[in-house]
């Protein structure tokens, strides 16, 4: 029962959430990124230079932008790597610390929790409307099923951060650079 | 209006106890939406209305077209870095101006300001520019605190100069053109520097082993470090030329002038598979960092105009009969104290939806308001304690103690008050350019 025990070993978690993260989902975010941009010039230069604007630019921006959003929310939650104020950190005794950690990462699974389930509600609802775009007629059921299956990513994060890590971040190594 | 001023209470403890911002905002923004729904306006279905509101909106901000002007932006600056042209711009700005007493901190304020016109962050060009500019004002015996000072301020540049994030979001907020939002921003950008040069020559008048000159470049050295920048030059004229034309929107702006960087970056051959892959990746956590915080900030302004708060303030304030001015210099006093303590993007999200319906009923320019908040955010960049900018360069240059930059900064922070009063007080400082175009 080799798979069994390995589901309580934290290091299971961290390496297969970090390549899913890191790798599938942030290489996916990027290629999106870089479609982004060409389709951008492609619509501008087809449009001033030779009147054939890309149809649907606009749809197809949309739809990359949305993608890459939530494919990139599960990295930085893991990362830790949202926007928070740690102005009073050094006032916080050192005992309550571990404390503090555990109560953010509880609002935060909680937080996220909550958008997930109402992801996956709103994803449900528009595949039963089956709503599209009017230009291209994409249908917008499929890009809320990939923003809610981010968002449970996102909290599977937080849940294995509180398990495993008392709520620090999933990933040791530093990638942030400089930004 | 109590409640909203509870949700801020609150909302400031979380802040405080180190939830994430937009997880913070986030929470607030829907509890108190139920609230005012369930108490105020006797909404039974309150919860159910204000949880649909988180999906509502995640989805409607993910979708949102004229935010894809930021992603294009945070890669055209991030390809920008990764093509090497910090350090060409500073080299030629070495080249003219450093023979002048503290002539590299002002090549650094110039290069800072030049790169800004490609960049629209203040943190990023700060990170680049300490990159290229320490080394060598350390070589030529600057003082830490001139060095660290000119970068830290000459950063802060970023999101001011277009192409900028911060007026961007603000346009979007208010329902103001961004084009001309960006345009507006071009001559305070340039006072800015001009100003900042002018600390950097006081400093050095009063300190004169601060920063010594150092040996005087030839013409034929400057043409060469000259030609290197001409890159930088076209591309900030294509884009900000299109916006002004009005032959792009400010998304295909931020599009083109991506893949004008990406151009850049191949043909200096910066660029390989790998580091363009992590050119990406860090684009996209940045976006998504970003847009979370937005998410956040619409739940919770969702709330606030719910309960009412921009609107009683509106009223309040103009029952008061106060004089515009005083009110002008209450909502500065109120940015500059919040800088303190939060971060510039935050800021804006959360202060703006309050303030500008009650700045557009006292018949002040919207345009000329955005530029005021981006002026006084880019003084909280370097205003203890948080002071965002002094922390990047303390992260890039681990040696030179907080408090020497801190102290290298002040004449700039001098400098920007005085640049503050100059914009509140003379609006065509802001506004002549985008007289001109409409």
């Amino acid at each position: 029962m080799s798979f069994i025990t390995s589901l309580f070993r934290s290091k299971m978690w961290v390496n297969s959430l970090e390549f899913l993260f890191e790798r599938v989902l942030a290489y996916t975010a990027a290629f999106f990124m870089f479609v982004m941009m060409l389709v951008t010039l492609v619509d501008v230069v087809g449009r001033d230079l030779f009147s054939a604007p890309l149809p649907g630019g606009f749809e197809i921006t949309e739809f990359l932008l949305a993608s890459l959003i939530f494919l990139g929310l599960p990295m930085v939650t893991a990362e830790k790597a949202h926007v928070d104020v740690d102005l009073l950190d050094s006032t916080v005794p050192m005992f309550l610390k571990p404390l503090q950690n555990f109560f953010i990462g509880l609002v935060n699974l909680l937080a996220f929790a909550v958008l997930s389930w109402m992801m996956w509600k709103f994803a449900i609802r528009t595949y039963e409307y089956q709503d599209t775009t009017a230009v291209l007629q994409i249908p917008f059921a499929g890009l809320v099923f990939l923003m809610a299956v981010c968002c449970s990513l996102s909290t599977l994060a937080l849940t294995a951060m509180l398990i495993f890590k008392g709520g620090e971040k999933l990933f040791n190594h530093d990638q942030s650079g400089a930004e | 209006m109590e409640t909203s001023l509870i949700g801020f209470l609150v909302l400031m403890v979380l802040i405080f106890a180190r939830i994430p911002l937009g997880v913070a905002m986030g929470v607030v923004g829907v509890v108190g939406f139920a609230f005012v729904q369930i108490v105020e306006f006797e909404n039974p279905r309150g919860w159910s209305a204000a949880l649909n509101m988180v999906s509502q909106v995640s989805f409607e901000t993910g979708l949102s077209y004229s935010l894809s002007v930021v992603p294009l932006f945070i890669l055209m600056g991030n390809l920008i870095t990764e093509a090497g042209l910090s350090a060409q711009l500073y080299r030629a700005s070495h080249a003219f101006l450093g023979h002048f007493k503290g002539g590299l901190a002002l090549a650094t304020v110039v290069s800072c300001g030049a790169f800004s016109a490609v960049c629209g962050s203040s943190m990023a060009t700060a990170a680049t520019m300490s990159k290229v500019a320490m080394p060598s004002m350390r070589k030529y015996k600057y003082s830490d605190g001139l060095a660290t000072g000119s970068i830290a301020a000459g950063g802060t540049l970023g999101i001011l100069i277009p192409p900028s994030v911060i007026l961007v979001i603000y346009g979007i907020m208010t329902e103001t053109d961004i084009g001309m939002l960006f345009i507006a921003g071009l001559l305070p950008g340039l006072l800015g520097v001009i100003l900042y040069m002018a600390a950097v020559s006081v400093t050095v008048h009063l300190k004169p082993e601060s920063g010594p000159a150092v040996e005087k470049s030839g013409w034929k050295e400057r043409l060469d470090a000259f030609k290197h920048v001409w890159t930088i030059c076209g591309l900030f004229i294509v884009v900000m030329g299109g916006i002004y034309s009005g032959i792009f929107t400010p998304t295909e702006a931020a599009g083109i002038g991506a893949s004008g960087a990406f151009f850049i970056a191949l043909l200096r051959g910066k660029l390989t598979v790998n580091s363009l892959i992590n050119t990406l990746v860090s684009s996209v956590r940045t976006t998504a960092m970003l847009f979370f915080l937005v998410i956040g900030a619409v739940l919770f302004s969702n709330f606030i105009n719910l309960a009412g708060l921009p609107d009683s303030l509106r009223d309040m304030v103009m029952g008061l009969d106060v004089s515009p001015v005083v009110v002008i210099l209450a909502v500065i006093a109120i940015y500059v104290l919040l800088g303190c303590v939060l971060e510039s993007m935050s800021m804006i999200l959360l202060t703006v939806p309050v303030f500008y319906p009650m700045i557009d009923a006292m018949g002040f320019d919207l345009i000329w308001f955005g530029i005021l908040v981006v002026v006084v955010t880019e003084i909280s960049l370097i205003t203890p304690p948080v002071g965002l900018n002094v922390f990047v360069l303390k992260s890039v240059l681990p040696d030179v103690k907080l408090s020497t930059i801190f102290r290298g900064v002040t004449p700039f922070w001098i400098a920007d008050i005085i640049r503050l009063i100059l914009i509140a007080t003379i609006p065509a400082i802001s506004l002549f350019l985008p007289g001109l175009v409409s």
